[in-house]
């Protein structure tokens, strides 16, 4: 039986009366690139949101690495969100000190020659810098951490398709060695190939969890068309 | 701890800074403005006006510069744990209590930092007008400050613990506020809470008011009972404050109000955060 790096039981979350995520029980195997995916509103980023510590209120238990969340479970989660969430006034170099001091695996080397690579200014700040910049920073950030979870949370999403390109490739090839890596996305066709497992979030439940060529083997499609059989939408008249 | 408080201080500094200059600019444009006028011996309609102006751009130098101040503590706790940055500060492997410590404390430097250069301003505002003598004024002071010492340092004291009360007040409330969906309401029912709680926090203190006892501006110790601290503490200055320079009751409530707000609030962080 595979190992699992994140376990969730029984986990319910609400907003409000609006059950966001009901009775999930689900486990993260370890050392595999695993595809959180769902259209908008299944609940992938509330459910990275608890993974992550940014959501407390919710029913259910979450083991990261078997202990529940804590300080203990951000030492070993490199995360990174939907949105920009750095100081506009911070140029590059004040992230690289901040991620330097309050994470002892931040690797600043790495960082800065990543950084370099990507051909954004040291000293630039950050409210200066496009959407698509700003992204491909915050990624050498988090995966310049030898983390054993990375989550990426959309990454690809308002991003130009050349980008998506270099994201994906920064992903596979810089992540540290037998780390676990989550990509929460509705972008399927984008991301499928690189990915060993898929979770499939409908209306805060899971529909399917599965190893991705078992997937492709059983039904005979691409995981895109998988999923686009199982979140089938009425056509419009 | 120490990278927490080294990040918040150059996170804030610069425009702390500017509070700072503005307001220190400030007195000494009124300074020099009310030493020109009392070195005028004719009334010309045209420089009364200007200097009219000069001096209102004092008074508005004055408070801009606390506003700044005052915005900058309230966004620097805002934007860290619960705005645009709580994604950043919460993922941290750190304590939810040392990121409140390290706000705290930087927080309270530069208020405690402020008072020291709006201080230094009106003696500085005090040289212009009343000259060199001004330093004579001063020792004399300082003199009586020293025969005072009990008096002095239970000023600073108290002080200090009100700068503190009120930055647990404003962490309490935002850490309130994240918890509800208050939507584009949200500064409005923030700015509701906050006058809120201190008005709680005024009708509770009829207790204290109750029994007084504490060091007078006079330097006497004094326990004293009373029937009209109901009356008089809704006011906006209470009798109390102008008779005693340290009052033991209310002192002893405000420390009980900061511990009380703290651990809420970093309850509410521990247990109820709810980020967007």
């Amino acid at each position: 039986m595979q190992e699992s790096i994140i376990e969730i039981k029984s986990l319910n979350k609400y907003y409000g009366k609006f059950k966001a995520l009901n009775q999930v029980d689900l486990s993260f195997p370890k050392g595999k690139i695993i595809g959180l995916l769902g259209p908008n509103g299944s609940g992938k980023t509330t459910m990275i949101k608890i993974l992550t510590g940014l959501l407390k209120q919710y029913q259910g238990e979450v083991l990261i690495d078997g202990s529940p969340i804590s300080i203990e479970s951000k030492k070993i989660i490199s995360y990174l969100p939907d949105k920009n969430c750095l100081p506009n006034k911070w140029n590059v170099l004040d992230a690289l000190e901040f991620f330097k001091d309050f994470y002892e695996d931040f690797e600043y080397d790495k960082a800065k020659q990543l950084i370099m690579q990507l051909g954004i200014d040291m000293n630039k700040k950050f409210k200066s810098l496009s959407k698509g910049t700003k992204e491909k920073l915050q990624l050498s950030l988090v995966l310049s951490r030898k983390a054993k979870i990375y989550i990426f949370d959309e990454p690809i999403a308002g991003v130009d398709p050349a980008a998506r390109d270099l994201i994906f490739h920064m992903i596979l090839n810089h992540h540290h060695e037998d780390s676990t890596i989550i990509i929460c996305t509705h972008l399927i066709s984008e991301v499928e190939d690189i990915l060993d497992y898929a979770i499939f979030l409908n209306q805060g439940k899971v529909y399917l969890r599965e190893d991705v060529n078992k997937i492709k083997e059983s039904s005979g499609k691409s995981l895109n068309e998988v999923f686009k059989e199982v979140y089938r939408y009425a056509p419009i008249n | 701890m120490r990278l927490l408080i080294k990040h918040e201080f150059k996170d804030g500094w610069v425009d702390i800074l500017i509070a700072n200059i503005s307001i220190f600019s400030s007195f000494v444009l009124g300074g020099g403005l009310i030493r020109l006028v009392l070195s005028i011996n004719t009334i010309n309609p045209l420089i009364m006006s200007i200097l009219v102006t000069l001096f209102t751009a004092f008074i508005l130098g004055v408070f801009a510069g606390e506003i700044i101040l005052i915005a900058n503590v309230v966004k620097s706790m805002y934007t860290k744990f619960v705005g645009h940055e709580a994604y950043l500060t919460h993922m941290l492997p750190v304590s939810t209590d040392k990121l409140l410590l390290s706000k705290l404390i930087v927080n309270c430097i530069w208020i405690v930092g402020t008072i020291l250069v709006t201080l230094l301003g009106v003696f500085i505002l005090s040289l212009f007008v009343g000259g060199f003598k001004i330093f004579a004024d001063f020792a004399a002071f300082v003199q009586t400050l020293f025969q005072h010492f009990d008096v002095f340092i239970s000023v600073v004291f108290t002080t200090f613990i009100q700068i503190v009360l009120t930055l647990v007040t404003i962490l309490f409330t935002l850490s309130l506020l994240n918890i509800g969906k208050f939507g584009k309401k949200k500064v409005l029912i923030g700015v509701l809470i906050y006058f809120g709680v201190g008005y709680g926090m005024k009708i509770v203190n009829i207790i204290p008011s109750l029994f007084s006892f504490g060091l007078t501006w006079d330097g006497t110790w004094v326990f004293q009972r009373s029937y009209f601290g109901a009356i008089e503490i809704l006011g906006s200055v209470s009798y109390y404050q102008l008779y005693f320079a340290l009052n033991i009751p209310q002192l002893l409530f405000n420390i009980g109000y900061i511990i009380l707000f703290y651990f809420l609030s970093r309850y509410l962080l521990n247990r109820k955060l709810e980020l967007e």
